[in-house]
Formats: structure tokens, sequence, C-alpha cells
């Protein structure tokens, strides 16, 4: 049933294929900066690259929220469900923790306008 | 006559690309686009029996009515299904069309596939997830859609042969 073109279109396609999973980890750089937000608000611009403790006053209460070792967590928090301190520690740009209750998001973004990598052009 | 029988051909075509897709919806997957694509085996069909044309209306006829029937028109699996299956039945009507001699209906429906996860992936980015995070579950989709493109393939090459040998009917190209 399947004729030498079909064979080689196949074994060409799984080898781009597979060719393509370090090519795209590789344009998947690391986050640079992490931000903050409160209620949607800006409250926070951090340096993936240095470690510290940023405690936020949301809406029930203190997240604290760690960068250490160029990721970020949420150590504690007010919610109930704790959905945010589960998610554990993210690094990669575009990442993000959210406490819904609290109102609080942790987003990690590349360089400045940096939003759209070399993969998707 | 002759017309009667293609219409009535046609219309089952599209039929039961409905019915494959939306029980396909009942097969449980590990990710939501990791899916089989079942319905493409009638596009194929549709294409190697009548031609690109009536392949584009099988396609673009089983995600409107698809989409109706499971409640999910003009929402985001309608412009998923809708980019995919034209995008991809295009591919792979002209790729019978003209690659006939060389490829089988095997790799024909691998081309199907593959353009099928890479239109639906971009229009997800397009209009939905503007972060390029998405393009990291592409590998794994494409793989995916290698194999059962390969899948669908076979069950397309059988189908199109059983369909010919049970109507009398000489069926001539439209397109």
């Amino acid at each position: 049933m399947l004729t030498l073109p079909d064979k080689i279109l196949i074994a060409g396609l799984v080898i781009v294929t597979l060719a393509s999973f370090p090519v795209i980890r590789y344009f998947h750089r690391e986050g640079k900066r992490v931000v903050i937000e409160l209620d949607g608000e800006e409250v926070g611009n951090f340096s993936l690259d240095e470690d510290r403790f940023i405690p936020v006053e949301g809406k029930l209460g203190t997240t604290r929220v760690e960068i250490s070792e160029k990721g970020v967590r949420v150590l504690d928090s007010p919610c109930p469900y704790k959905f945010c301190i589960k998610s554990g520690s993210i690094r990669r740009s575009g990442e993000t923790l959210v406490c819904l209750p609290n109102r609080v998001v942790v987003r990690i973004t590349g360089e400045e306008g940096e939003e759209v990598d070399a993969v998707s052009r | 006559m002759r017309r009667i029988k293609r219409n009535a051909m046609v219309s089952s075509l599209v039929a039961m690309s409905i019915v494959i897709h939306s029980v396909e919806m009942f097969i449980p997957s590990p990710l939501p686009w990791l899916r089989f694509g079942f319905a493409n085996i009638i596009v194929l069909t549709a294409i190697a029996m009548f031609g690109l044309r009536v392949g584009l209306m099988v396609t673009i006829l089983r995600v409107f009515l698809g989409t109706i029937l499971m409640g999910t028109f003009l929402t985001p699996a309608f412009f998923l299904g809708m980019g995919g299956g034209i995008g991809s039945t295009l591919v792979m009507g002209l790729a019978y069309r003209k690659l006939k001699p060389y490829f089988s209906l095997v790799g024909i429906s691998v081309m199907g596939a593959y353009t099928h996860n890479i239109v639906q992936l971009t229009i997800v980015y397009l209009l939905f997830i503007r972060h390029s995070e998405v393009f990291y579950i592409l590998p794994v989709l494409l793989l995916f859609g290698i194999l059962t493109g390969i899948l669908n393939g076979i069950a397309a090459a059988y189908l199109t042969t059983y369909m010919a040998r049970f109507s009398s009917a000489q069926f001539e190209s439209t397109s």
C-alpha cells in the first residue's frame, strides 16, 4: 500500500519534527523579569536573577512570593485552595502564577517588548 | 440519474463525517488538541472519489453542521475546525490531483494531518492565545499527527476501494 515516496515523506516529516524539539526549546529562552500584578495593576517588577522574598498585600492578606535560583514561586497565601502554591516554581517567559482570591498575578516576561519569539515568525 | 446518485453519495459522506467527528469527541485524550481526526478518512475518500471541490464541501458542511449539533458554533472549536479542515483539505486535494502517481492515500493523509496541526496551532496563536508558548506543543502534535495520518490513510484506502466496488456508477472527478 505504501509507495516509496510515501515512506520518504513520512521518514522526512518524522526527522524534521524530532529535530524541531531542540530548536523550539532553544528559541524558548528563560524569562528575565518577574512582574507582580494586584487587581490587574502592576505593583512590582523584579529581576529573575536576584533571589528575594516579596510580600504582596492582597485582598485577603499577604501572599509571599519567592524568587530563587532563577525561578519564582508562591510560598504562602491566604487563599482557600492554594492553587498558586501548588503551581510550583515557574521560570520561563510567559508563565504565570495566579491567586484569584487574593487578586495576585505573578508573571514572567522576557526582555522589553519581547512577546513574540523567533519560532512564530 | 448519475447526478442524483452522486448527490446522495456526497450527502452520506457529509453525514458520516459528522457522526465520526462527534463520536470522536468522546474519546478521552491527554491533551486538548490531541485528536485522531477520523473524519479525515471521509474527506480523503471524498477527494479520491469526487475531487477537491467535493472534499472541501464535505469539510465545510461537516464543520458547520457538526458545530451546530454540538453547540460549539462560532466558538473557538468552530474556527479551529474550519481553518484546520480547509487547510488540510486543500493540501490533500491538490496533492491528490498533482502527485497521485507518486503518493498513495497514506502519504496524502499524512500531508493533510501535518497541515491540519500547523494551521490549527497558528489559529490558536493568532486568535486565542497570543503567547509563543503555544508552539511548544507543536512537535508533539505533529508526531502524533503523522501516526494518525498513516492510520487514517490506510482506512481511507480501504473505504475508497470498498465504496467504488459497491457503487455501480462510474465516478468522474468534478474538479
